[in-house]
């Protein structure tokens, strides 16, 4: 049973446990979303599993963890989560090209790709926030963005403004606890995933 | 197994429809309803949507649905709206330091309307179609069956999920952690209670992977179904006609928005 000096590992297509990372990524978005709905939190930490995912896996596994939870929020909770699918899945593509660069190996490189997120997450978000309601998500941030429209902003700008508070603030946070989950994962489960 | 969709049976023609059907249906109503030029066209689809709902039967529990969705961002939408919207000349009242816009107010019914009208058609198409048949049709036609088959396990994992989520949250209540008072403590709640459950569903994603490999996952022999879905020739033209209706509508509004410009 002679071995060559490098066992390689042959694979084609995406691994299984790849496949499956995608409903517990959903599950780990969408209950992260609802502790933190039930402890009243004033962030959505709803991109936590999409994060953990692309890090583990890949920009498009968790591109697709993204796609599938706002599509499934939107049938469980309230269809507002549908449109937003967008931003979920450029997390998840973004959190994931960040990851294979090797932006995800310690703290503050993780807070920093938390700003990333962030950012692009405000400018993805505001054109449809502007389009769809005109402005208004219902959260804490409506008000924020009724001074803004009272001191004479567009649309736009008073939607960009708005989340510039929340935004990072829900972003970095996910970042670093997708950054101690994966962290958590023992090293030969990790390669599974690849 | 618990639903993860609000799905609900009813004996109607438009439950008996082909998923895919619906499905395009839906989306160019969506469609059509972020195009429309005027209140009018997009009142015209929440009508036909309401028409469906009854012919469907569930028509209370979609007003009942969407009123839950709706009503306080149509609320807050006319309140930032009316009385905010950047560019408003024409005052309606004044309440001491407080006016109403006619612009804003138009611009709020607009809106409100439009988003009503995608709710109402997301409401009722969620109601009307089972989401293993809508996969099972995708697959059918074409969707990878890995991918149908990993959206389908996320809808069953999802409420299995949620479950076990609220069972920590109570055992961990119980063994004193505080889940109110004070921002800081309530942040501090939050990692006792998701991390038990990030850590137990990774280390599980093991089990379940030999598990529905054992069940030929992997598996490259074609599938065949239980359940066949009913389709019929009338359907798939429909599908065509109006997803080509849709298309030229956009392109048409497109074709405007684009001249109103240059003029």
């Amino acid at each position: 049973m002679a071995q060559t000096a490098q066992p390689r590992v042959v694979k084609s297509g995406i691994g299984t446990m790849a496949w499956l990372l995608v409903p517990v990524a959903v599950g780990i978005n969408l209950v992260g979303n609802f502790i933190a709905v039930s402890l009243k939190l004033p962030v959505f930490l709803d991109s936590i599993g999409t994060v953990t995912a692309a890090t583990l896996a890949g920009p498009w596994i968790g591109a697709l963890v993204g796609l599938l939870t706002n599509l499934i929020a939107g049938l469980l909770i309230t269809p507002t989560w549908l449109w937003y699918a967008v931003v979920n899945v450029v997390f998840g593509i973004v959190a994931g090209f960040l990851a294979r660069k090797g932006w995800y190996s310690t703290i503050p490189k993780t807070i920093v790709c938390g700003l990333i997120l962030a950012v692009i997450g405000m400018i993805v978000s505001a054109p449809i926030t502007a389009y769809v309601y005109g402005g208004v998500t219902g959260a804490g941030e409506d008000f924020i963005r009724a001074y803004l429209y009272a001191t004479g902003k567009t649309l736009i700008e008073g939607a960009i403004t708005a989340s510039a508070i929340t935004e990072p603030i829900d972003k970095i946070l996910s970042a670093i606890i997708a950054f101690l989950i994966v962290k958590g994962v023992p090293q030969r489960y990790r390669s599974q995933f690849k | 197994m618990s639903r993860v969709t609000p799905y609900i049976h009813r004996d109607s023609p438009v439950h008996a429809l082909n998923p895919l059907t619906k499905g395009v249906f839906f989306c160019c109503i969506v469609t059509i309803a972020f195009a429309a030029p005027s209140v009018g066209v997009v009142l015209s689809l929440l009508g036909a949507v309401a028409i469906a709902a009854v012919v469907a039967k569930v028509a209370r529990n979609l007003a009942a649905l969407v009123l839950k969705s709706a009503f306080l961002i149509v609320f807050l939408i006319f309140v930032v709206q009316g009385l905010f919207y950047p560019g408003s000349k024409a005052a309606l009242w004044t309440i001491g330091p407080v006016t109403v816009w006619r612009e804003g107010l138009r611009f709020a019914t607009f809106t409100s309307a439009r988003l009503i009208t995608i709710i109402a058609a997301t409401v009722l198409f969620i109601l009307t179609t089972r989401a293993e048949d809508l996969v099972s049709e995708m697959m059918a036609h074409g969707l990878s069956r890995k991918l149908g088959y990993v959206v389908l396990m996320t809808m069953q994992i999802v409420p299995q999920m949620q479950a076990r989520a609220a069972a920590i949250l109570d055992a961990q209540r119980s063994r004193g952690l505080e889940t109110e008072g004070s921002l800081i403590k309530r942040f501090r709640a939050y990692v006792p209670i998701v991390g038990p459950l990030v850590v137990g569903s990774i280390i599980s994603l093991e089990t379940r992977s030999l598990a529905i490999e054992a069940r030929g996952f992997s598996s490259p022999t074609r599938r065949v179904r239980v359940e066949e879905i009913r389709d019929s020739r009338g359907e798939r033209v429909s599908r065509w006609a109006i997803a080509v209706l849709t298309a030229s509508f956009v392109v048409w509004r497109f074709a405007s928005w684009i001249s109103s410009l240059i003029h």
